[in-house]
């Protein structure tokens, strides 16, 4: 099982590939969602929050925030990639999944 | 006189450890011993208390159950009494008999036995290959974890961001690769199906195959009944005769040794035996008390000794006392020798349990006289003040001596000395 740091560094350099400029750590305050982003490309407005209960960030993000960030996410304004804690056993599992998350979020901003 | 110098002083303290460790491996020995030693004294003490009872209750024959009871004032083993519990028993065991061979299930026992193991046999066939693949299935990573979600339903609510989706789609993928065509299905929605009708049917047929082990199960419970009753039947003269002897045994062991002695001493055989049984009992609990004293205790002291050599040591062999000089009295005084004292404990210990065990004259015990077992198993030579009961006897009967002089002289000439061989070397 990867722990939080491993699966940060994992993801901060598969969006590298896909050309996104992820900041670690950014404080990210918008509407009623208050949480510390583990990586967040404010110009792409793409990120990833990785939920476990190692860095306590599971009280991050509260069932409100999730269902904010949802509909948020359901009209395009934004996109995080949300890693539900403990599930991902390997740095390659990680990787293709975060990859099939970012072909999603170009498909929903209509990329060619 | 010169003073001893710290190094000197090192060795002697080195010394009295090498020697205090072989004191100690030598009581763990002597322990051990004890233990086996118990052990052995232990069945012989069985064997007296079934000599005794077997003397008491020799058979079922009403004289002898009358008479035991006669002698030792217990109702319960009067031959009416006995007889009268083992016709009830008899009646008891033959209605079990009875009852089981009027069941049905019996009567057709076989022909029961025959068609449940084949119905089992049927069964077993079309359950296992569904058990084989429910296992496979769920052995296959995730797979239970996906089924749980409802991948593949419509009910299934993970979001498209979530890691999790992405995990379900990767393993929901894999499994369907794997498992899906040999299934005849071609996508996870139809596996999952095909899975939970495996799951479900299987669950049914395991419940069949339980009803049907427990028939079979109380059928083989039925017929044992009946061969447990036919066989306490056979035996019930065996049986009657040791719950008998067992009702005797409960009654004399709640007794004081005294008591005991008055209710048999009329009667020579009587006194022989139930001497055996107080004379084997009192040469366990003496093996325990030398054990205590000249064992148990002594390692105790040893422990202590060795903790406060080894504090002593470590402060010799501080730097700052390299070089210092100590007292030659002080030094010697500390840390001298003790095997002389090691060694004269241990031969008081081995001697006189020798000669415990090698005591078999039971009969030279007088019951009401002054002599104690333990005068008798050590031949008054060995003090056995450290045992409660040997100092409150011995302070009681100034003369006790004299009684064993008589009674040493008597077995002279009678040409035994009570015990099987002359082991007592040096017991002072």
């Amino acid at each position: 099982m990867l722990t939080e740091s491993q699966g940060c560094q994992v993801l901060q350099r598969v969006f590298a590939e896909r050309g996104y400029h992820v900041q670690a750590d950014v404080p990210f305050r918008e509407g009623g969602v208050s949480f510390d982003a583990d990586g967040w490309d404010p110009v792409a407005r793409v990120g990833f929050e990785y939920l476990t209960s190692e860095a306590g960030d599971r009280e991050d993000l509260d069932a409100a925030e999730m269902a904010e960030l949802d509909a948020r996410m359901g009209r395009g304004e934004l996109f995080f990639f949300i890693m539900d804690g403990g599930l991902v056993s390997t740095a390659e599992d990680l990787a293709w999944a975060a990859h099939h998350f970012l072909d999603e979020v170009a498909r929903r901003r209509g990329a060619p | 006189m010169s003073q001893v110098s710290n190094q000197r002083a090192i060795q002697l303290a080195e010394q009295q450890l090498g020697e205090l460790a072989e004191e100690k491996r030598r009581l763990a020995a002597a322990e051990a011993e004890h233990a086996d030693q118990q052990r052995a004294v232990a069945g012989e003490l069985e064997e007296a208390w079934h000599h005794l009872v077997s003397v008491l209750v020799p058979s079922l024959e009403a004289a002898a159950l009358d008479g035991a009871a006669g002698v030792l004032h217990l109702p319960g083993v009067r031959s009416v009494e006995v007889e009268a519990r083992a016709r009830a028993e008899k009646q008891r065991l033959e209605a079990q008999v009875a009852g089981v061979e009027a069941d049905p299930r019996f009567a057709q026992r076989d022909v029961k036995r025959a068609e449940l193991d084949l119905r089992l046999r049927e069964l077993e066939d079309y359950a296992q290959p569904l058990r084989d693949g429910v296992r496979e299935l769920e052995a296959e990573p995730v797979f239970t974890e996906l089924v749980e979600s409802g991948y593949g339903t419509p009910g299934y609510a993970v979001r498209w961001y979530m890691a999790s989706y992405y995990r379900h789609w990767k393993y929901g993928d894999q499994v369907v690769d794997k498992q899906a065509s040999r299934r005849g299905v071609v996508d996870f929605p139809a596996l999952r199906r095909a899975y939970l009708e495996e799951r479900d049917t299987l669950a049914g047929m395991e419940q069949s195959l339980d009803v049907l082990r427990q028939e079979r199960g109380s059928l083989e419970a039925l017929v044992r009944a009946r061969e447990d009753a036919l066989a306490g039947l056979a035996n019930q003269p065996q049986r009657t005769l040791a719950h008998a002897r067992e009702r005797v045994r409960a009654h004399l062991s709640a007794l004081e040794a005294a008591d005991q002695a008055a209710l048999l001493s009329h009667h020579p055989a009587y006194s022989v035996a139930v001497k055996r049984v107080q004379g084997v009992a009192a040469k366990q609990s003496h093996l325990e008390d030398i054990h205590q004293e000249w064992v148990v205790k002594p390692r105790e002291q040893v422990q202590q000794v060795v903790q406060k050599t080894q504090r002593e040591l470590s402060k010799l062999r501080r730097p700052k006392n390299a070089g210092r000089r100590w007292d030659p009295g002080e030094v010697s005084q500390r840390f001298r020798s003790r095997q002389p004292q090691f060694d004269k404990r241990h031969r008081r210990y081995q001697d006189t349990r020798a000669r415990i065990l090698a005591f078999n004259n039971y009969d030279r015990y007088e019951p009401l006289g002054h002599l104690l077992w333990w005068d008798l198993m050590t031949d008054g030579r060995v003090d056995g003040d450290f045992i409660p009961e040997v100092r409150h006897h011995h302070a009681h009967n100034p003369g006790w001596r004299d009684h064993f002089h008589h009674d040493r002289a008597v077995a002279a000439l009678a040409g035994d000395d009570g015990h099987s061989g002359d082991v007592l070397t040096d017991a002072s």
